[in-house]
């Protein structure tokens, strides 16, 4: 009977913390999710109606979006759209190639050189941001896409060689020799074997390379011109004749964060497989 | 023709400051099945990758069909290799890690397809040609490893570790397949292992190297039965062999660890006196040594013991015995039913299967 009773109260508290558990982390998630909520809800939301009614709409509306294609939001989120994909894609081929080097060849002072490489990441950007800002001005690279995308390669490439590195690592070198026993040239060892392995890795990279360049702003505020200019600009830069148009600033970053929440869903699967790779033993 | 298809002489190779391979030389007869035996780490899969042209030796020269190849890449050295981690190309199916080497010396398609189902079908794995190189089972990716290797016409296949890490139901039935697999293929293969019992079933002739070091190579009985010293039988048999150690005292009185309470056959006597040693080890394989309740003859060393237990294996019988802290092994096809743990036995090394080894260096005397 004792036993019993020991058992029951053992349970309950088991049942408790559960609950607790889920409560603790229902209350974070409403606290990540509220703002979101709120900015998504504001989109929708007409000006007569902004202040009223908190986190409902009455009468949904597109004004705002009609408001924020007017201000040139779409421009500027395809400007985003092409510096992120072009800063993306040479970093990456880039840090595939230099990776693969770290990894399969004996550069001298390799663990060295990767230090350094890393080192540039932990540098605060706008302890960088005059001497860039003063050479892409004298080279005429400020206010073009070209000077973006160059800026943004150069930001994203050290996480990225870091990255893929470690994914090349966990391939055997046994399957490039394997590959030069059969016959295979080192391009082709390269792009038709190594790097279709680690798939995972390399959409991990590109996804967390594009997130930063999608987020920047500093280097964006200072190296766009009028026609380049990203979102994260225009964002900041949007003012109504009587203050902040709340809608319109909502209806910007709907549409400015659909995309990369697009991108995270559809590598989410690799995003997990990638930051997983190589810690099973296989 | 040349009767050795691959010369390896004089060689050497360091690794960050570590001897990993040393003055290694020897030859390798075309047709053959040459197996390179050793502990993990004794430079076994330095050795296939140096002849593969995969690495390069410090010192030294490979020399195929007469011909020294140390500036060859691996391409050209006409070689095929079986990796111990198999080096699958996880991203292809069956069929295009099969056809990978016909592919990279751009044969035409029909050829392909009717050479890679040909392979497939001698391996036994038509059936998974489709799947992806990452979904097989341990067997299958083994098979399929083998298959590309076999898909190449290399005059040479290299085999490292090939029954590494198997279950031992597939480890028996690829060791069967796979002399049945040399006979059809007919070609040189030079196959690695730490497995002596795989190198003695398998190897027409067997190298064996421990530190980057050559310590004996000849055919598998040979090396069986005349091992270069103590250790090499130890190494042989897992373990798997009874020793005494004798001494002779200054008045030539001949004595032994476990004692003066055995008895000596005056033959094995004469054979320890005629050697000359102050010192000797008696080495007898398990399936040599008779364990029993009373062996009237015994033409070897014969001891009284106690009866320690059994391990059943099928159709043989693994016997222990013990006399004081020493434990005998012997391997039988029948046991008396009546024995008990603890019961008083007698434990007979036979003469026939007796290895004599120096009491001081373990060097094989006969």
């Amino acid at each position: 009977m004792k036993k019993a009773s020991t058992y029951s109260k053992a349970l309950l508290q088991y049942r408790i913390k559960r609950y607790l558990r889920f409560a603790l982390i229902l209350l974070i998630l409403i606290a990540y999710l509220i703002p979101v909520y709120e900015m998504f809800v504001l989109a929708f939301k007409s000006r007569t109606e902004m202040y009223s009614n908190y986190f409902i709409v009455a009468q949904p509306t597109l004004d705002n979006f009609k408001e924020a294609y007017e201000h040139g939001a779409y421009s500027a989120i395809l400007n985003s759209v092409i510096v992120t994909a072009g800063g993306v894609s040479i970093s990456l081929i880039l840090a595939l190639l230099a990776s693969y080097a770290f990894s399969r060849y004996p550069v001298k002072g390799k663990n060295l050189l990767m230090f350094y490489i890393l080192s540039t990441r932990m540098m605060p950007p706008i302890a960088l941001i005059i001497p860039v800002y003063i050479m892409f001005f004298n080279l005429g690279l400020k206010g073009t896409y070209g000077g973006l995308v160059l800026a943004y390669a150069m930001m994203t490439l050290p996480l990225s060689v870091w990255m893929i590195k470690s994914f090349i690592d966990d391939v055997p070198v046994d399957i490039d020799q394997a590959a030069l026993l059969d016959g295979h040239s080192t391009t082709y060892i390269l792009f038709k074997i190594v790097f279709p392995m680690i798939a995972p890795g390399i959409a991990a990279s590109a996804a967390f390379a594009a997130i930063t360049v999608w987020n920047e702003f500093l280097f964006a505020l200072l190296l766009s011109g009028i026609e380049t200019k990203p979102t994260s600009v225009l964002l900041s830069s949007i003012r109504g004749e009587r203050g902040f148009n709340w809608g319109r600033v909502a209806a910007i970053e709907v549409i400015y964060i659909l995309p990369i929440i697009a991108l995270i869903f559809w590598l989410q699967k690799y995003m997990l497989r990638g930051l997983t790779f190589g810690t099973v033993r296989k | 023709m040349r009767e050795y298809i691959l010369e390896v002489r004089n060689i050497s190779k360091r690794r960050g400051g570590k001897v990993i391979l040393d003055n290694v030389s020897f030859s390798v007869r075309r047709g053959e099945v040459f197996v390179i035996l050793g502990p993990p780490g004794s430079g076994k899969t330095t050795l296939l990758k140096i002849i593969a042209g995969l690495e390069a030796q410090d010192l030294g020269d490979i020399v195929i069909n007469g011909e020294v190849v140390n500036t060859f890449p691996p391409y050209m050295r006409n070689v095929a290799m079986v990796f111990e981690t198999l080096a699958l190309y996880t991203n292809m199916t069956v069929f295009e890690n099969i056809a990978s080497p016909l592919i990279a010396i751009k044969k035409d398609r029909e050829y392909i397809e009717k050479r890679v189902r040909e392979i497939a079908s001698l391996l036994r794995i038509e059936q998974i040609l489709d799947r992806r190189a990452d979904k097989l089972s341990g067997g299958e990716r083994q098979r399929v490893a083998i298959a590309r290797a076999l898909a190449k016409e290399a005059d040479i296949y290299l085999l490292d570790e090939p029954f590494l890490n198997l279950d031992a139901k597939i480890r028996y039935a690829l060791r069967t397949e796979f002399k049945k697999l040399k006979s059809i293929v007919g070609k040189t293969i030079i196959l690695s292992t730490s497995d002596p019992h795989d190198a003695l079933a398998l190897g027409d002739r067997v190298l064996l190297v421990n530190n980057g070091r050559v310590i004996q190579e000849g055919v598998p009985v040979n090396i069986y039965k005349a091992p270069k010293s103590i250790s090499i039988a130890r190494y042989l048999t897992g373990n798997m062999v009874n020793e005494i150690f004798v001494a002779r005292d200054s008045k030539g009185e001949i004595t032994s660890n476990i004692g003066r309470d055995i008895y000596i056959d005056p033959r094995v006597l004469d054979t320890i006196v005629k050697f000359g040693r102050s010192s000797l080890i008696l080495t007898n394989y398990i399936d040599s040594c008779i364990i029993d309740r009373h062996i009237v003859e015994c033409d070897g060393v014969k001891i009284r013991g106690s009866f320690l237990g059994y391990e059943f294996r099928g159709s043989e019988y693994l016997v222990y015995a013990r006399k004081e802290d020493f434990v005998f092994k012997s391997l039988s096809r029948k046991l008396a039913s009546d024995l008990n743990i603890g019961d008083e036995v007698d434990v007979c090394l036979t003469r026939d299967g007796m290895l004599f080894f120096d009491g001081e260096t373990g060097d094989f005397l006969g």
